[in-house]
């Protein structure tokens, strides 16, 4: 029997369906929502209703907004000659929160998937070449997962912007010992990466 | 309650839940299998839950039937020795998807497993590779009970100037005996008679028709399925690196 009505089932039901919140933790979240209702639960209300109303993919990079440019893409100290490519815009977010990146971004929506039948037409690549052919972007920096998929839509993608454009370079990120990273601690293959790609001190 | 301990590679792993995954695994001893491993997203388990990766498994379930849990011990260093080689990259996802299209689970094939260590040994070698992997696709057909048969001519006995293949039995056939049938042969390249057939051009492309006829015919037909992708896309890198 359930302990509340359809409207508190509801929204236990779908804070549930969140990242990190299962059917335990999203009791207490609704509990704790419907608790401060002014402070918390209204607020948060009007906020999802206003992103919900008003985000959306900026047509340029693919980042959500709710601005079309976004926010990056409409900033004019932003240096438009460099673009890093992403796979999802958590990426980018995180890339954006050190600060240390001040060119532009290009979301792929995914990575080529071999397992899940992911193909290049289901990626923004066409995109990412138009920008690329149309504007004048000099490097492209390639910021995509150290894994099986992601260095191989990293090679897909080096290939496809030689072909469309000559003068460009086009980078990857460096692998290896991360800041703070203790040797014992690492696997196997991050040691041999960061061996492989010393540089002199 | 089943409990054991087995040498593995890794054929994929798909997250399941925020921080486990399902992952396939291509064991020594008890062929492919699936499991649970959980925290599979933490920082620690990501760099070897990809395909190709060696790993210790520890497998339990409460059921046989049941799909079990497993925790993996990574050996050596995996997949990223690979990732700025994309010939190398294509060939070990396409290695991956083709034995984990081809083999039925939980069915020994230690023969497999050999064979796709081989190729993975070989992975980093990039002359000798490609030919490696036609025959790890071979293996695997002869694994699977449908292995070439390269011994003989099919029409006359002999064992020399074994050069066609018949798209129908898989058994070799002399030039003799083959050329009037050439166009509808398929072209045995001498690699895969002997390791010291030597490698001309054409080879490897004639190598790949071969083990992806009697794959598709025998093997992925019988399911209803296409030949994987990313062997498709292995066979576009060779040609674009004109390694056909």
């Amino acid at each position: 029997m359930a302990a509340a009505g359809p409207e508190i089932e509801r929204l236990i039901a779908l804070l549930a369906k969140l990242p990190g919140l299962g059917p335990r933790s999203a009791r207490r979240a609704a509990l704790a929502l419907l608790k401060r209702r002014e402070q918390l639960l209204l607020p948060l209300t009007e906020a999802m209703a206003d992103a919900g109303a008003r985000v959306r993919p900026c047509q340029t990079c693919g980042a959500l907004d709710t601005c079309d440019p976004c926010a990056v893409c409409s900033d004019g100290s932003r240096d438009g000659r460099l673009i890093c490519v992403v796979e999802e815009v958590g990426a980018l977010w995180a890339l954006e929160r050190g600060g240390s990146f001040r060119g532009r971004y290009h979301v792929l929506g995914g990575l080529l998937s071999a397992l899940d039948g992911v193909g290049p037409e289901a990626l923004r690549v066409e995109e990412l070449i138009a920008r690329v052919v149309d504007t004048d972007v000099r490097e492209v920096i390639l910021a995509l997962p150290a894994t099986v998929d992601g260095q191989t839509t990293a090679h897909y993608l080096a290939d496809r912007l030689s072909g469309a454009a000559n003068a460009i370079s086009v980078t990857m990120l460096a692998r290896g010992v991360p800041v703070g990273g203790e040797l014992d601690w690492l696997d196997d293959g991050t040691i041999a990466q960061a061996l492989r790609a010393r540089r002199p001190v | 309650m089943t409990e054991w301990e087995d040498d593995a590679y890794v054929l994929s792993a798909r997250a399941h839940g925020e921080s486990g995954a399902i992952v396939d695994l291509l064991t020594e001893t008890h062929g492919r299998h699936a499991a649970h491993v959980a925290g599979a997203a933490s920082r620690r388990m990501k760099p070897f839950l990809q395909a190709g990766a060696r790993v210790v498994v520890n497998y339990r379930a409460r059921v046989p039937d049941q799909l079990g849990s497993a925790t993996l011990e990574p050996i050596g260093e995996g997949p990223s020795a690979l990732f700025d080689d994309p010939l190398a990259l294509a060939g070990l996802s396409a290695a991956a998807a083709v034995t984990a299209g081809a083999l039925p689970e939980r069915q020994p094939h230690p023969g497999a497993f050999l064979a796709f260590e081989a190729l993975i040994a070989c992975l980093p070698l990039t002359e000798v590779w490609p030919a490696v992997y036609v025959r790890f696709e071979a293996g695997l057909l002869q694994d699977l009970g449908f292995g070439l048969d390269l011994s003989r001519c099919a029409a006359t006995g002999s064992v020399d100037d074994l050069v066609y293949v018949s798209p129908r039995t898989g058994r070799a056939v002399s030039r003799a005996a083959g050329e009037p049938y050439h166009d509808k042969m398929l072209i045995l390249p001498p690699f895969m008679l002997s390791a010291q057939g030597g490698l001309n051009p054409g080879d490897i492309g004639a190598g790949m028709a071969l083990t992806g006829h009697f794959l598709d015919q025998f093997v992925f037909a019988a399911m209803n399925r296409p030949l994987p992708a990313p062997r498709e896309r292995l066979l576009e890198r060779l040609r674009d690196a004109g390694a056909l």
